[in-house]
């Protein structure tokens, strides 16, 4: 994947996802994403950063660094999936019988298949992701301007053809992360694929901007 | 009486005895006999047959009457005498009767003419004419009429009867009878009229000249100068009435009748000459005459007319013998000597006359009217009048030594002229001694007039000794006692005496007691009349003051007759009258007490308690809760009364409290009831001793408090000493402190504490309150009211938060500065209360909680305090999940948690206190922070930084004096700002400024850290790895933006700091190869600015572990080709393709410039660079340019080489860009003139002119880059 040839539409859509599933009435080709000027818009925001205990763009910066640190997300289940490495599916069926919480239980249920994946791969892409969906963000709050969003996401984009080959490698890792982390919380996880989901967003995008996808085959 | 019998020549009526033959009685003529006609009753000659008036046959005298009643009968003038001749005598005669019946009414009003003529001047007779002749055709009067009249006539004949002017049956008959009253002596006395009012309006109001000329002859009757009077206006007045005739003619000519009568003619000249005297008439003979007619009447055996001139003329001794005579005359006489002040004489006339009873009555005129007027207009001071009426007062009582005064028995003597006798012989007796009185006081005495002695005591005469007689008889009482209202009246006769200071023995006071207190609870005043009420309050405040032993037992019964009261206000002795007349007034204690004071006040003193409850202040108490007990009605209560007394002398019932607790305990008791109920005694609480303490108060305060003590707490006085006001506080805070919720909805609170719990500042806002505050200032767990209520009290503490310190307030000792760790302490019962109270406020409050605002200033005053406060805190089983450190790390961490959480939550303050309170917050931080929490100190500023900007220049001031401070860094500070490089970069220098103090101020002390032996190389690696790392994005940009580059300036210089004065031994030796290789690469690349600068630094270091390479490669390095020597595998020397070259090396190159492969292949790579920088630099082609010769030969030699270059030229030329009207004019020429040189005369030179001529011939090109290339062409072909 040529990521020093990649356009600046191509480096936002590394949040591309995330921001649709969170934000259904986003314009993927604007740079914040959503228009800062709408009250509306900007409340939704401002609800969803502070989920992530976002509340001054000191904690956002924060926050961002240490996703692309590859802290959080990606430490968690990539420590989680260490663990289950080894263990084959009696051992698997053992183990989660000394799990009591479901939402913990899920995750593993859900970790469980892709452990192979991740301790391979890690869950860096997702990371990433969310970072640049929170740089976006940043800018809707007024935290960034549209300056220092390009220089992040220009260093971002590094990032990610690091650890990436392809965008659907990266995309892969996208949703991986963000089935383990927003679906582990359902009552059964495996209700994921059917739902209005990001699969269906991934082809939200493919009809809007398919010369996107052509370059990452 | 038809017959009238009149002298011819004087017309004077003669007498009934007149006989025929008579002469005149007057003047010796003859006379006339007239008789009055039948038919028109005029008179007419007696002898004559016919009326000289009508003509009517004459009738006899005796058928007068029966010829009227003929004629109303309806009989003809000339029938009635026909008629008489031929009726019966029988029947004549019962028609005389008839009208005899009749005549009778103006025979009455004849009477009463008569009756007056004695006292009048002129002769009655021609009045008496006018009523006959006027009232004789009336006859006979209708039958209404006549019984009306009859009734009249009934009546007795006397002065009164005669002014009755709508009875009288003439008019003349009451103007006549008024000139009578103006005679009348004393005049004013019995009419109290002004007699020359009276006087004028008689002159003007009377038709009948007899009238008017009696009047007038009035002017010479001493009652016209009586008193003195001023008679200017009253002729004023009359002259006015006669429209401009003259005065004195116009009454003489009214007078000339009277003159006519000679004994009348001096009192015509007297009325004229007075006239005279005040018109001033010009006929001085005449005036003259009329003065000595006046002068020559001195002696006039009619007395009154004598004084009448002796008074005009001013001839006083005649006035005075006048006044000594017995006459009625002297009153006038000897009121006029009064009048004139002329002691010596009326002295001297009292005298010769032993004061006659007219003398004592002008006395006694006198004296009432003028005294009061005398004494006032002369200070006093009138010797020789006091002489006088002195004289006669003694006068006076001498005649009460016989039974008879002026020859009427003394027990017939009118009640009225006793008391003018007493009110006389009281006001003026002066030099008298006892026993003079004597015979009027036994007088009295003996006749009982008790009213009298009183008038006579009332002046209280000199001389006159009360003794027991007269005690007994002023005091005397017999049954009123057993009747209320008479034993009232008595009381109240008795006042006066009592006002005079004559003491009624104790007997009587006792009975009087007696009574009153009888009478007190059973009798309400309702039908005692006000006067009496008044005159017995006076009486009795009178007494308690009286020097007698009696005082004290009215005393006594006053005060217990007030403890009884049930405080109602009809009675005759309301509490308010005993509140506002007798309590506000002393008593005498009398002989009773030996004490030294004989007059006291009533106050509750240890005096008082003695004299009135047997020294027993207990006693005194009781009473006291008893009247606190009763309710309070619409008037003064028994409460009233004693609060009153205690108000006087507060300290002594005060000092009992203290002494006795427990009384003060019972007083409570009853206060709680009787404030609370019946709204009184609320007083009581502001009772101080001496020493200024207040015992019921310091009872309250140390009593269990309910609702009751509560809502005597917000009755207490005002401006009461800190001490005890700090304690009821301290009570209230514990009252409230249970069950505050229900107790802010009662109406006890919301309508009394509310006033006790507003601060006007906080100085009066007691310390122990705090805690309340903290405990229920919690929004989230009570509800809205309870915080509101406690945030309306503790608001105060707020008000000043310019002053950025802790109010004061007030405590047990007085106003006091607050401290930080007070409050904690007092607030807290642990240090780990406080931080638990802490966390869960940085959990769920914000800053615009006031209790929140509060903390701040709280920690803010401990300041540097705060850490130790924190290790204090108690390591218990709770937290046992911590190890100690962890569990003082989390201690510290709330501390920074609150901080910050008050930090984000400032922006919804106002801007001038969001600047105040981040001010604080800041100064906390920097106070508080240690090595241990740098990073949250870090991170607090950095936000505050952030969110901010006004605070920026403050906190980064702060920062950089703060940071510096400290005498040794850890790792641990520097991490978290070499980690904020990034952003630092991201933000365009907008955000996170520190991070550029602390690459500019910062750079010793990071060297001076990587340095020790602290630092291990990792972090120095970790540290320039960072900032290489930024440093390398400055390729990123075509252009960097300004800011951009100032950052990268800075972050370069550090770095450079860095490299070049730490310690070379520090740093990791692979990482450096590691980096030096990077360097390297990314300058061969095409560095920028920032690696340029460190690159040598870099070399130095990598020089320093590696000195072998060094050493090999010395040439190498001299042309920075030293990446290849260190690069084992490195192949060829080539020259690297890729980044375009800098303007620097550019210039290097055009010295270092060698013609050989090398270089040639260096510019051949390098010629399409303008497409990447966009200069238009003809530099990078001089070098050949000057070596052209050389270069020729070589590309001539070089035949492959030399086919690459020409063709990259080639293209360069062709390059519709380097037109002279395009980007790259000077590149271009140069390209084509470089291109010309070298292909000219070359086997290639044709070709390429038909390349050139075939693509001008395609017509892509602008007409003057064609004609430029056809140039070219022009040349390649030559």
């Amino acid at each position: 994947m040529d990521f020093e040839s990649i356009t600046e539409q191509d480096r936002l859509n590394f949040s591309a996802l995330l921001l649709l599933s969170y934000f259904p009435e986003a314009k993927l080709d604007s740079v914040f994403g959503l228009d800062s000027e709408n009250e509306e818009q900007r409340y939704k925001v401002e609800k969803l950063l502070k989920l992530y205990n976002i509340g001054s763009s000191s904690e956002l910066r924060i926050i961002v660094h240490n996703y692309q640190a590859g802290d959080y997300a990606n430490a968690s289940i990539y420590q989680i999936a260490e663990e289950l490495r080894d263990y084959n599916e009696e051992q698997f069926i053992d183990f989660l019988s000394e799990i009591e919480s479901p939402p913990k239980l899920n995750k593993y249920k859900l970790i469980y298949p892709q452990r192979f994946y991740i301790t391979d791969k890690t869950l860096l892409g997702y990371n990433y992701s969310l970072s640049s969906l929170f740089i976006r963000l940043a800018g809707v709050m007024g935290y960034m301007t549209a300056e220092e969003i390009h220089l992040r996401h220009i260093d971002l984009a590094k990032k990610v053809a690091k650890q990436f080959d392809t965008w659907a490698a990266f995309h892969q890792n996208v949703l991986l992360g963000h089935q383990l982390f927003a679906y582990s919380l359902e009552a059964t996880p495996s209700i994921y694929p059917q739902h209005n989901n990001l699969w269906s967003n991934l082809l939200h995008i493919q009809a809007s901007y398919p010369e996107w996808f052509k370059k990452s085959v | 009486m038809a017959t009238i019998i009149h002298c011819d020549s004087c017309s004077c009526q003669q007498p009934k005895d007149y006989e025929v033959g008579d002469l005149c009685v007057e003047c010796g003529g003859s006379v006339r006999v007239d008789v009055r006609c039948g038919w028109c009753t005029e008179l007419t000659p007696a002898t004559g047959n016919f009326c000289k008036h009508c003509g009517s046959k004459s009738i006899e005298e005796q058928y007068f009457g029966a010829a009227r009643i003929l004629k109303s009968l309806g009989f003809s003038q000339e029938e009635i005498p026909l008629k008489i001749a031929a009726l019966p005598e029988a029947k004549l005669q019962q028609y005389q009767d008839e009208f005899y019946r009749h005549y009778r009414v103006i025979q009455y009003a004849k009477d009463q003419l008569l009756s007056l003529s004695s006292t009048l001047y002129m002769p009655i007779g021609q009045a008496i004419m006018l009523v006959e002749k006027e009232l004789l055709p009336k006859i006979p009067f209708k039958d209404s009429e006549l019984a009306n009249y009859e009734q009249l006539i009934k009546r007795p004949i006397n002065l009164t009867t005669c002014l009755e002017v709508s009875e009288s049956l003439h008019p003349i008959i009451p103007f006549l009878a008024e000139v009578v009253k103006m005679k009348e002596i004393p005049f004013a006395s019995s009419h109290h009229l002004d007699i020359r009012m009276h006087w004028a309006n008689q002159l003007r109001v009377s038709d009948f000249p007899i009238v008017q000329t009696e009047v007038l002859l009035c002017l010479a009757h001493p009652n016209t100068y009586h008193q003195n009077l001023d008679w200017t206006e009253t002729f004023e007045l009359i002259e006015k009435l006669l429209m401009g005739k003259d005065v004195v003619d116009y009454y003489t000519n009214l007078l000339s009748a009277a003159n006519t009568i000679p004994h009348l003619q001096p009192y015509v000249a007297h009325v004229l000459y007075r006239l005279r005297l005040h018109f001033t008439k010009e006929n001085e003979q005449e005036t003259k005459r009329l003065h000595e007619v006046v002068n020559a009447q001195g002696m006039h055996r009619d007395k009154a007319f004598a004084l009448a001139n002796a008074m005009l003329l001013g001839q006083e001794a005649i006035i005075s013998q006048i006044s000594t005579q017995k006459i009625p005359e002297a009153y006038i006489a000897y009121y006029h000597l009064l009048y004139f002040v002329e002691p010596a004489i009326a002295k001297r006339s009292l005298t010769r006359a032993t004061l006659s009873v007219f003398q004592l009555n002008a006395l006694l005129d006198f004296t009432e009217t003028y005294d009061e007027q005398y004494v006032h207009e002369n200070n006093g001071e009138l010797p020789e009048y006091e002489e006088a009426v002195h004289l006669g007062a003694a006068l006076l009582l001498e005649k009460f030594q016989s039974n008879f005064i002026y020859d009427k028995p003394i027990n017939k003597i009118p009640e009225a002229d006793w008391l003018r006798y007493a009110r006389f012989i009281g006001r003026f007796s002066e030099t008298q001694k006892h026993e003079d009185y004597q015979p009027f006081i036994d007088a009295l005495i003996q006749l009982e007039k008790q009213s009298v002695l009183n008038v006579l005591l009332t002046h209280q005469p000199n001389g006159l000794k009360f003794n027991d007689a007269l005690e007994q008889q002023l005091y005397k009482f017999t049954n009123e006692f057993d009747n209320t209202d008479t034993g009232f009246a008595k009381i109240a006769s008795w006042e006066p005496m009592i006002q005079q200071e004559y003491w009624p023995s104790l007997k009587t006071v006792l009975k009087i007691i007696e009574f009153l207190k009888a009478n007190y609870t059973s009798f309400s005043g309702g039908t005692l009349q006000e006067t009496q009420k008044q005159a017995v309050q006076e009486a009795l405040l009178k007494l308690i003051n009286s020097p007698q032993k009696s005082a004290m037992y009215v005393s006594r019964f006053l005060v217990s007759l007030s403890l009884e009261n049930s405080g109602k206000e009809e009675t005759w002795l309301s509490n308010q009258a005993l509140k506002n007349r007798i309590f506000s007034n002393s008593y005498n204690v009398g002989d009773n007490f030996s004490d030294t004071a004989k007059s006291r006040t009533f106050a509750a003193d240890d005096e008082f308690i003695k004299h009135f409850f047997g020294g027993d202040w207990y006693l005194f108490i009781q009473k006291l809760h008893q009247a606190l007990s009763v309710a309070q009605g619409y008037g003064t209560t028994s409460y009233d009364l004693i609060a009153l007394w205690i108000d006087r002398s507060p300290t002594y019932l005060a000092q009992q409290y203290q002494e006795n607790p427990a009384w003060a305990s019972e007083t409570l008791t009853i206060l709680l009831e009787s404030i609370i109920v019946l709204k009184q005694g609320e007083e009581l609480l502001g009772l101080q001793t001496e020493e200024g303490n207040y015992p019921l108060l310091e009872v309250l305060a140390t009593k269990e408090w309910g609702y009751q003590e509560a809502y005597l707490f917000t009755q207490r006085p005002p401006n009461l000493p800190v001490s005890i006001t700090y304690k009821l506080y301290k009570s209230l805070t514990r009252w409230l402190s249970v069950d505050v919720v229900e107790k802010l909805n009662t109406e006890l609170y919301k309508e009394f504490l509310t006033d006790s719990l507003q601060f006007s500042t906080s100085a009066y806002l007691p310390d122990c309150m705090l805690p309340l505050w903290f405990e229920y200032g919690n929004t989230l767990r009570y509800k809205e009211y309870v915080t509101q209520a406690f945030q309306k009290i503790f608001n105060v503490l707020l008000a000043d938060i310019n002053a950025r310190k802790l109010p004061v307030v007030l405590t047990a000792n007085g106003v006091k500065q607050l401290s930080g760790i007070e409050v904690l302490n007092s607030v807290f019962p642990d240090t780990l209360s406080c931080l638990n109270w802490l966390a869960d406020t940085a959990e769920i409050q914000t800053i615009t909680e006031p209790l929140n605002k509060f903390m701040i200033f709280v920690l803010h005053d401990m300041g540097k305090d705060i850490l130790p406060y924190v290790k204090t805190a108690e390591h218990t089983t709770t937290y046992s999940a911590f190890s100690e450190e962890q569990f003082l790390a989390r201690n510290q961490q709330i501390i920074f948690d609150f901080i910050e959480k008050m930090m984000f939550t400032a922006k919804e303050l106002s801007g001038g206190e969001q600047e105040i309170y981040l001010r604080l917050l800041l100064d906390i931080t920097v106070a508080c922070h240690n090595d241990n929490h740098a990073v949250d100190v870090l991170s607090i500023l950095s936000n505050m930084g952030d969110l901010y900007d006004e605070t920026n220049e403050r906190y980064e001031a702060l920062l950089s004096v703060t940071l510096p401070e400290k005498e040794t860094y850890c790792w641990s500070d520097f991490h978290i700002a070499y980690s904020c490089i990034e952003d630092y970069y991201y933000s365009f220098r907008q955000k996170e400024r520190w991070v550029g103090d602390f690459l500019i101020s910062f750079t010793p002390k990071v060297i001076e850290f990587f340095n020790s032996t602290d630092s291990y190389p990792k972090q120095l690696t970790f540290a320039i790895n960072k900032l290489v790392e930024t440093l390398t994005k400055e390729n990123d940009f075509d252009d960097v933006p300004y800011e951009l580059k100032a950052t990268f300036r800075t972050i370069t210089s550090h770095l450079k700091d860095i490299l070049t004065k730490v310690n070379p031994e520090q740093f990791d030796k692979e990482e450096i190869a590691i980096l030096y290789k990077d360097i390297q690469d990314k300058y061969e690349q095409g560095a920028s600015f920032g690696f340029v600068s460190i690159r040598s630094a870099v070399e130095e270091i990598f020089l320093y572990h590696f000195p072998e390479i060094d050493e090999e490669d010395d040439e190498l390095d001299e042309e920075y080709q030293t990446v290849e020597a260190y690069e084992e595998n490195q192949t060829t020397a080539e020259i690297p393709t890729g980044n375009v070259l800098s303007a620097e090396e550019i210039t290097g190159l055009l010295t270092s410039f060698r013609v050989d492969e090398d270089y040639i292949k260096l510019i051949q790579n390098h010629l399409e660079d303008y497409k990447t920088t966009q200069l238009d630099n003809p530099m990078l082609l001089s070098p050949l340019t000057m070596r052209m010769e050389e270069v020729k030969a070589w590309l001539t030699s070089n035949p492959v080489a030399s086919m690459d270059f020409y063709q990259k030229l080639y293209m360069l030329v062709l390059d519709p860009e380097t037109a002279p009207d395009a980007k790259f004019p000077s590149l271009g020429a140069m390209a084509r003139m470089v291109f010309v040189q070298l292909t000219q005369d070359t086997v290639y030179a044709a070709a390429y002119a038909s390349g050139i001529q075939g693509m001008l011939s395609s017509g892509i090109y602008s007409e003057i880059f064609t004609a430029v290339l056809n140039d070219t062409v022009n040349q390649l072909n030559n």
